[in-house]
């Protein structure tokens, strides 16, 4: 993508850059959406002019999509009859049914939206209307009428046995570290089983049209699948496995089709960064997008907005201010001279400094967080590096856990060409290595960052479940203190994405309001994404008893 | 605001009871024993509120059981849970939609239907109803295998976590002191009966002392020299997307363990049984569960197979050899009492024995109850039967 690909963007409005190359039609809420086969539902919706996708789950809060890259709850639709489907993940199809969700009337005019308005603080959900009896079992129907987003699927799924793999080494994570350690392993005559969550190989570096490694033949790398648990156990009724005693470490998979069940000798993370959204009052609405989102929107042919304000730092960042070109851009602006994102339902204007400054969309970098629950589950030490929480490795990759390995920008490293190899190597060597040897602790938290200036809107820093900066401080305000306790108090981090999104941002939060530095960041539970049920029935074939 | 759980550093050096355990059953045992008039009480916890079973378990709250003690006694429980918000001031999402158990097969039937006499006998409104039935309580679920289900519309479901919060809220308004990341490291005895429990933080000096600390109870009790035969088994549960609501009742199979529920976020939260779990405190995920879970929930409900799991967890029963509960004084130790050994079900529980122990310890009421459930009963055989056991 270079300069001269420039377009010029209808104001308000995403467009198009390419032509429809395969036409099809959606049927969204009853209306016909043009869309190119294939391309992501949520694409073409944004293409359309559409970017309120849903409400959010506990104010009815506008929401669209803001990741691209399967993380966030923005782009959450029923799609032909099933619930809470990410419509960035899903190709579009002729015929397809697109519905909006969560919504009493239609995503732009929700009556539930009264809630937000009747909360402008915020709601206290444990406390609110405890007084009389009658009340209380009164707001307990209410709520639990109105709780949930999706509606039950409307019919029955088939169940998929899993496909069962064993190779020597397993590289999550197809940017340029993964690329480069998988290679590295491959030479070392290993099998290799490179994979990758995106659709296209490169990671970042691909997103900012920089040179990618070439992916040696030996290597079996496959796009679009990710790993999405690792557990560590003995295979006692696992179908098409052998029995064993020994506990033994398995990666689960997924791709389209279903789940892969692998066994591997060495397990090589490489999973990256997650963006983390600044903590400004509005920045959940509509029309936010990540640097990444912003990026790969242009690669699938869509623009993200007509008037950009660019909020934060970063590679990124810079990259899509390059890519909108400069007549489309406004700032960068720091998070902290950013006080309010405006607009009904999408951006309309973002206030600096006291001033509004109109537009249509905000892009934001800056902060990450590593994607470490791949890491994690595995058995990998998580600390705080100051200013995220990062993988514990060493120089030749070794976490805490035997035969799991971590390289690049989960560890917090940048990409190191002789380093990823040196990993290659070592993980090819197999997981009879000795334990990780003693790893240096990162440095102790820097000063917390300041909170955000007080603001009449709500400043939602957990957007899968609406926990907002409020929340954080009366959680620590009543003695938890400690990441677990506020993470259970509050709620944040138990939606969609499990964190990865807040995890980092409310770690720093809970500090500077008061609480415990948080030196790790909570459990990262499996799965690493959401898993459907019907997937997952036929793991085990052992009778069932009666 | 003042704030619920207390610093470590503020611990005294002087209580009139120490209890050990800050989940559900320890807050309700502190609650109850201020509220009775007990001055200084003190609650210690290695680790934060919520991190053990109080804070990992489905949230089932029900009255069908087969031994009358525990029907009886969690007919008063559930009448606590019902009005906890309001007095306790904190929403806990107490839900009546009831608990539907399914049995498959002639044996489990028959099994039920003696259970729902016993029940019918307590004066519980449990009745047995047939597929058609319960196709109609929930009209998702596949019937053709059910031969026949117990149903109390009373049973309910509720939201764990805030009947953590709301016990520690109420202890702290009563001056108890709540300690959590404060592990108990020793307990002192003069030879004949407690005097001292040591932490890291220092010694408080207490005639009484608590063990409220479920699975890990026989660890606490190891440290005074008692021997207690309760042991930690994992037990895990799963939870979805949230869904709208659509499903009333918890349901329950019995041969596989499996139970589900629709919380009032809208997850289905449920678990099932594994019989291949080793005993010891692991607190571990595994993929075997997700399967075995998967697979049973899917087979009862097949529209669910498009829902997703959101996340996995797992926590520890406190399973005793006759399952039944292990409670009451220590034969030879004076001011050693405990209230642990309750299975999987000690959360729905811990309302009614917090307050049992209370005025047994004060009053000297329910002596009977402490006798059947103390700890020599292993010593003397005398072992006791419940058959209506999930997980």
């Amino acid at each position: 993508m270079t300069g001269g690909d420039r377009v010029f963007y209808a104001r308000g409005m995403c467009v198009r850059r390419r032509p429809i190359q395969e036409p099809v039609e959606l049927l969204v809420d009853g209306e016909r959406v043009a869309a190119d086969r294939g391309e992501p539902v949520a694409a073409a919706l944004l293409a359309a002019g559409r970017s309120l996708f849903g409400r959010s789950v506990k104010y009815h809060r506008p929401r669209g999509p803001l990741c691209l890259e399967g993380r966030c709850d923005g782009c959450l639709m029923r799609v032909d009859g099933v619930p809470n489907v990410m419509s960035c993940r899903v190709g579009a199809e002729d015929g397809m049914r697109v519905e909006t969700q969560n919504v009493l009337g239609s995503a732009r005019v929700d009556l539930l939206a009264v809630t937000d308005w009747f909360f402008p603080e915020g709601m206290d959900h444990h406390h609110m209307f405890t007084r009389f009896g009658p009340i209380n079992r009164l707001m307990q129907k209410v709520a639990r009428r109105i709780a949930g987003v999706g509606r039950l699927p409307d019919a029955a799924a088939s169940a998929v046995a899993p496909r069962e793999l064993d190779v020597d080494v397993l590289v999550v994570g197809g940017g340029r570290s993964g690329i480069v350690a998988a290679n590295a392993a491959a030479r070392e005559g290993a099998s290799v089983l490179l994979v990758e969550e995106q659709q296209t190989f490169g990671g970042e570096a691909g997103l900012l049209g920089e040179s990618v490694p070439v992916l040696g033949p030996p290597v079996d790398a496959r796009r679009g699948v990710g790993a999405v648990a690792v557990y560590q156990e003995p295979a006692v009724g696992f179908a098409g496995r052998e029995p064993t005693d020994e506990a033994v470490r398995w990666v689960l998979l997924e791709d389209a089709e279903g789940l892969l069940r692998v066994r591997c000798g060495s397990l090589v993370v490489a999973t990256g960064t997650d963006p983390v959204p600044p903590p400004i009052a509005g920045a959940d609405r509509p029309g936010v997008f990540s640097a990444r989102a912003a990026l790969r929107a242009l690669q699938w042919g869509i623009a993200v907005g007509g008037r950009v304000a660019l909020v934060g730092w970063g590679a990124a960042l810079d990259r899509a201010a390059t890519v909108l070109g400069p007549e489309q851009v406004l700032g960068p602006f720091a998070p902290t001279q950013v006080s309010a994102v405006e607009g009904r339902p999408r951006v309309e204007a973002i206030v600096v400094d006291g001033r509004r400054l109109p537009c249509d969309a905000l892009v934001f970098d800056g902060v990450r967080s590593a994607a470490y629950a791949v890491a994690a589950q595995a058995g990998g030490e998580v600390a705080w590096d100051g200013r995220g929480f990062v993988v514990l490795a060493d120089d030749d990759g070794r976490t805490h856990a035997p035969g799991t390995f971590a390289l690049g920008r989960v560890t917090g490293r940048l990409f190191d060409r002789a380093r990823a190899e040196a990993v290659g190597r070592c993980a090819a060597k197999g997981a009879g290595l000795a334990p990780s040897p003693p790893l240096v602790r990162p440095p102790p938290r820097s000063a917390p960052a300041p909170l955000p200036a007080q603001a009449s809107d709500k400043i939602v820093v957990c957007r899968c479940e609406d926990v907002t900066l409020h929340d954080l401080e009366e959680a620590v305000q009543s003695g938890y203190r400690d990441i677990e306790s506020v993470k259970r108090y509050t709620g944040f981090g138990t939606g969609w994405c499990q964190g990865k999104q807040c995890v980092a941002l409310c770690g720093q939060m809970i500090a500077s309001a008061g609480g415990d530095d948080a030196e790790r960041p909570f459990t990262a539970r499996p799965p690493v994404r959401p898993l459907a049920l019907a997937r997952l029935a036929k793991l085990v074939d052992e009778p069932e008893p009666r | 605001m003042s704030t619920v759980v207390c610093d470590p550093r503020d611990l005294p050096e002087d209580a009139d009871v120490v209890v050990v355990g800050a989940g559900i059953m320890g807050l309700s045992a502190a609650y109850n024993l201020a509220l009775e008039g007990v001055g200084r009480v003190v609650v210690l916890d290695k680790g934060y509120l919520c991190g053990g079973a109080s804070g990992r378990n489905g949230g089932g709250v029900r009255s069908q059981w087969s031994s009358e003690i525990n029907i009886r006694l969690m007919k008063r429980s559930l009448a606590i849970c019902a009005e906890f918000a309001t007095r306790m001031r904190i929403n806990v999402w107490f839900r009546r939609g009831g608990y539907l158990f399914l049995a498959r097969s002639s044996e489990r039937a028959a099994q039920l239907a003696r259970s729902v006499e016993l029940q019918r006998a307590h004066g519980l409104p449990t009745r047995l109803v047939d597929a058609a039935e319960c196709r109609r309580i929930v009209p998702e679920l596949a019937t053709d295998a059910i031969v026949v289900a117990s149903y109390n519309p009373q049973d309910a479901v509720v939201f764990p976590w805030p009947f953590v919060w709301g016990y520690a809220a109420a202890c702290r308004r009563l001056g108890v002191g709540i300690f959590p990341f404060t592990e108990l490291i020793g307990i002192e005895t003069d030879g004949r009966r407690v005097t001292a429990v040591a932490t890291p933080f220092g010694k408080v000096r207490t005639p009484l002392v608590v063990n409220a600390a479920g699975a890990w109870s026989p660890e606490v009790a190891r440290l005074v020299g008692v021997e207690m035969p309760n042991r930690p088994h994992r037990h895990e549960i799963c939870a979805t997307e949230p869904l709208k609501p659509f499903l009333k009742p918890l349901v329950a199979e019995l041969a596989t363990g499996l139970y589900f529920s629709q919380s009032m976020r809208g997850e289905l939260v449920g678990g099932i049984s594994n019989e291949q779990v080793p005993e010891g405190l692991d607190q571990r995920s595994s993929l075997r569960f997700l399967g075995l879970y998967a697979r049973a929930l899917t087979g009862l409900v097949p529209r669910l197979g498009h829902v997703r799991v959101l996340r996995q967890w797992a926590g520890c029963y406190d399973i005793t050899p006759d399952g039944s509960p292990i409670v009451g004084e220590v034969d030879g130790l004076e001011g050693f009492v405990l209230l642990a050994g309750f299975m999987g079900h000690g959360f729905m529980m811990a309302p009614i024995m917090g307050q049992l122990l209370a005025r047994y310890l004060l009053a000297g009421e329910e002596a009977e109850l402490f006798a059947r459930w103390n700890l020599r009963r292993f010593a003397t055989g005398e072992l006791l039967q419940e058959t209506m056991i999930l997980g």
